[in-house]
């Protein structure tokens, strides 16, 4: 009997102390107490004086601001200290304290934060649908008529990204565009023009495949690789349109219209015909798996995020020299999309309902988004800001920056723009048209049920 | 009297040293592991995002929710299926290797280090070098398959091919480390049995049987019990080979508890597949207990 009861404590330690390592996410501490429904996010505008930013204004109190940022690497970090230590020169009362955020760990971190009532003054976020989570639990300061005074700093296209319904959030820092990268050599051997259209685009990859070579890499075993052809496809059939009323629902759009139908045919199409390497679902992006195909001349094209121009560069120095070359994804003939609308992503600083210091933070972002940040951010780390008036020093930066200038919109990343629940199904079901395991029809489908239970509220 | 006040006063001295000794340990155990579990519970009947403090009662409404969904259900079957591989390829392979180095045969110590190196790698490191390994086009097993023209997909962490490829890594991971635990068990088997045995006739399966076996059933029982609630909580591996993504086919109790809370923010929703689990690992450790300590007293 004893023995038995000694069991028994044995296995509610064990069970115990199993659940204390999975429980994570039940188990975090509130110490705000809680509030009936979500508050709006506070607006600040009332206390600021709108017309002028200087410094005139601001406190000649000894104040510290924390900024979190993602900025871990040694290039991107060293343009954001060169920033605060500017700021820091022209307010030596004010004391900046940056905190650098592995990426992923940081989301949690983050939320983490939030719901204890111990976030930063100032965060970075990626815009979309995961900030909005923030702004609607009133997280989030609205910064929206600061930034309209000093909106023609930026591109329309950078700062669009970060607007959620009908107001501005965050200043971006970097901007991104996704474009089609290609191996020039491989053209260049190939006889091939840069495709202006699909039908080009295909074209060329008919004659790449009858050379032996694969047209596309990818790595999709995470989900997103593969969404970015997803969304371009569909961007390019029915315009920014198809997917914003789908989102707004309004305008009879839904996520079934036949531009996501017809992408989905289109990327299944592109499989059967081999234009995608074999098992492209189990290739891991993160370990390289993609990139060494396209960096080791076996796929012509890779579809990826600007993150694309400093991997290659750190990974394959000469092909990033002399091979790597982008165009902007070829537009549809016949489609209601156009070359303006481009897909692309960013990161941009928002300041928290709860800072006490809302003009010196905003100051302090504006400082560490401006023009001088945004030559540092190209020249250090090659990364684009989304800020008007910088040099861009190689063809590579300066096409990326095109792309920028002249989108008049530029498409987030689904899984960063719809609410979470539907981003992760979103990622789910082109993953599985990737993988044939759905059909076009019910992938969209399925994106319209979840779409009439979260956005039909 | 006299005497037992003494002795009540003695007795309470007794108490206080234990309680002084018990407390720091108990205060850590209460406020990481009890207080974690409370909270969970209490989250659990809650509408709450995890992003502030806004949340709201709504009883027993997520364990209902939980109930009915199917991804959950689809994740505690592959929980299972790790648990019965854990079980039925990863004890008895243990066994075997734990008999290896027990045994007198050469080399033994480098054998020893060379099984248990598996157990030495972090999580990640070791999911990272197997998704090298796993690549459908640069991989050792890619190439492997294609060199011996053996006609079925690279794609190896994708669709049905998934689950198993990395209940293998988990296999080549765990086993030495029960390994360890069998060895140490088998260390406690006193000589002298087998002596009196081999005089007696017995032959080495007969020592195995009747000896080996019977003097290592607690240790068996302890790493089953570990290996269970190990199972049932998994988590590391699946992430990390799935790219952070697991779907149906590699979705466990504890990713799916994962992307609830913290990709989708619904703390409240995974918190009740917190409360789940908990309640599902109790019940399969009790039951497991209960049944393998009877057959221990019949014995």
């Amino acid at each position: 009997m004893k023995k038995r009861g000694l069991a028994l404590l044995m296995v509610t330690a064990m069970t115990v102390t199993s659940l204390a390592g999975c429980s994570g996410g039940g188990t975090t501490p509130t110490t705000a107490a809680p509030a009936p429904t979500a508050a709006p996010a506070v607006d600040i505008t009332t206390e600021a004086a709108p017309a002028d930013t200087g410094s005139a204004e601001l406190t000649k109190d000894e104040i510290t601001l924390t900024v979190w940022h993602i900025a871990i690497d040694e290039t991107r970090h060293k343009s954001v200290t060169n920033a605060t230590e500017r700021f820091m020169e022209k307010y030596p009362n004010i004391k900046v304290i940056e905190v650098a955020n592995e990426n992923d760990p940081y989301k949690t971190k983050l939320a983490t934060a939030m719901a204890a009532g111990e976030e930063p003054d100032i965060f970075v976020s990626w815009g979309g649908g995961w900030l909005e989570s923030f702004i609607d639990e009133g997280k989030v300061l609205d910064i929206d008529e600061q930034i309209t005074e000093i909106a023609d700093e930026y591109y329309e296209s950078a700062l669009s990204l970060f607007e959620i319904k009908g107001k501005k959030y965050a200043l971006p820092y970097a901007c991104g565009p996704a474009p089609v990268y290609y191996n020039k050599q491989i053209y260049a051997d190939l006889g091939l023009e840069v495709p202006q259209t699909l039908a080009e685009l295909e074209a060329n990859c008919e004659k790449i495949k009858a050379a032996g070579i694969t047209p596309f890499a990818l790595g999709n075993s995470s989900q997103w690789p593969g969404a970015l052809t997803f969304i371009y496809l569909s961007l390019r059939e029915g315009g920014k349109d198809a997917f914003l009323n789908a989102y707004n629902r309004e305008n009879g759009g839904t996520f079934e219209d036949e531009s996501f139908i017809k992408a989905g045919q289109k990327i299944q199409e592109w499989v059967d015909k081999g234009y995608y390497p074999e098992g492209c679902n189990a290739i891991n992006y993160d370990t390289g798996g993609s990139r060494m195909l396209f960096y080791g001349g076996m796929t012509a094209h890779i579809v990826q995020t600007n993150g694309m121009f400093s991997n290659c560069r750190s990974e394959a120095p000469e092909f990033y020299e002399n091979n790597l070359g982008t165009f902007n994804y070829p537009i549809i003939e016949g489609g209601k999309g156009t070359a303006k609308e481009i897909l692309g992503g960013g990161n941009a600083y928002s300041i928290s309902a709860s800072c006490k210091y809302p003009k010196e933070a905003f100051e302090l972002i504006h400082m560490l988004t401006d023009k001088e940040f945004g030559q540092d951010s190209v020249d250090i780390a090659g990364v684009i800001s989304g800020v008007k008036g910088v040099t861009m020093p190689n063809e590579l930066t300066q096409e990326a920056d095109d792309l920028v200038k002249n989108a008049d919109y530029i498409q987030n990343f689904y899984d960063q723009f719809l609410p979470a629940d539907m981003g992760a199904l979103h990622k789910q079901t082109t993953y599985d048209l990737f993988g044939k395991t759905t059909t076009p029809e019910k992938a969209a489908a399925d994106m319209e049920a979840l779409a009439k239970k979260t956005l039909d509220q | 009297m006299e005497k037992r006040k003494a002795a009540s006063n003695d007795r309470w001295k007794k108490t206080g040293l234990v309680i002084l000794f018990v407390f720091p340990a108990l205060f850590f155990y209460g406020t990481f592991n009890l207080l974690g579990i409370a909270r969970t519970f209490y989250y659990s009947t809650m509408n709450w995002k995890g992003i502030s403090a806004n949340k709201s009662f709504i009883g027993l409404a997520n364990y209902i929710a939980v109930a009915q969904d199917l991804n959950f259900w689809n994740a505690l079957k592959n929980n299972m299926i790790l648990v019965a591989v854990s079980m039925f390829i990863q004890m008895p392979g243990a066994l075997l290797l734990a008999l290896l180095i027990n045994s007198k045969i050469r080399f033994t110590k480098f054998f020893r280090t060379v099984f248990f190196m598996p157990m030495l790698l972090s999580t990640v490191a070791t999911g990272i070098m197997w998704i090298l390994f796993y690549d459908p086009n640069f991989g050792l097993l890619a190439k492997l398959v294609k060199a011996l023209h053996i006609p079925i997909s690279t794609a190896f962490l994708q669709g049905n091919t998934a689950l198993p490829s990395i209940l293998m890594v988990i296999c080549w991971q765990f086993i030495p480390y029960y390994m360890i635990i069998f060895k140490a068990g088998l260390t406690n088997v006193p000589e002298e049995l087998y002596e009196a045995a081999r005089i007696d006739g017995a032959n080495s399966w007969q020592c195995f049987i009747n000896i080996t076996m019977p003097l290592l059933i607690p240790t068996i029982r302890t790493s089953a019990v570990l290996q269970l609630v190990g199972s049932l909580k998994y988590f590391d591996l699946f992430y990390v080979m799935m790219g952070g993504a697991p779907n149906a086919n590699t979705e466990l109790m504890a990713t799916y508890m994962y992307k609830k809370g913290f990709t989708e923010f619904q703390m409240g929703y995974a918190s009740t597949i917190a409360a789940y689990m908990f309640i599902i690992c109790f019940a399969f450790a009790c039951i497991f207990l209960y049944f393998t300590s009877r057959k221990g007293e019949e014995a």
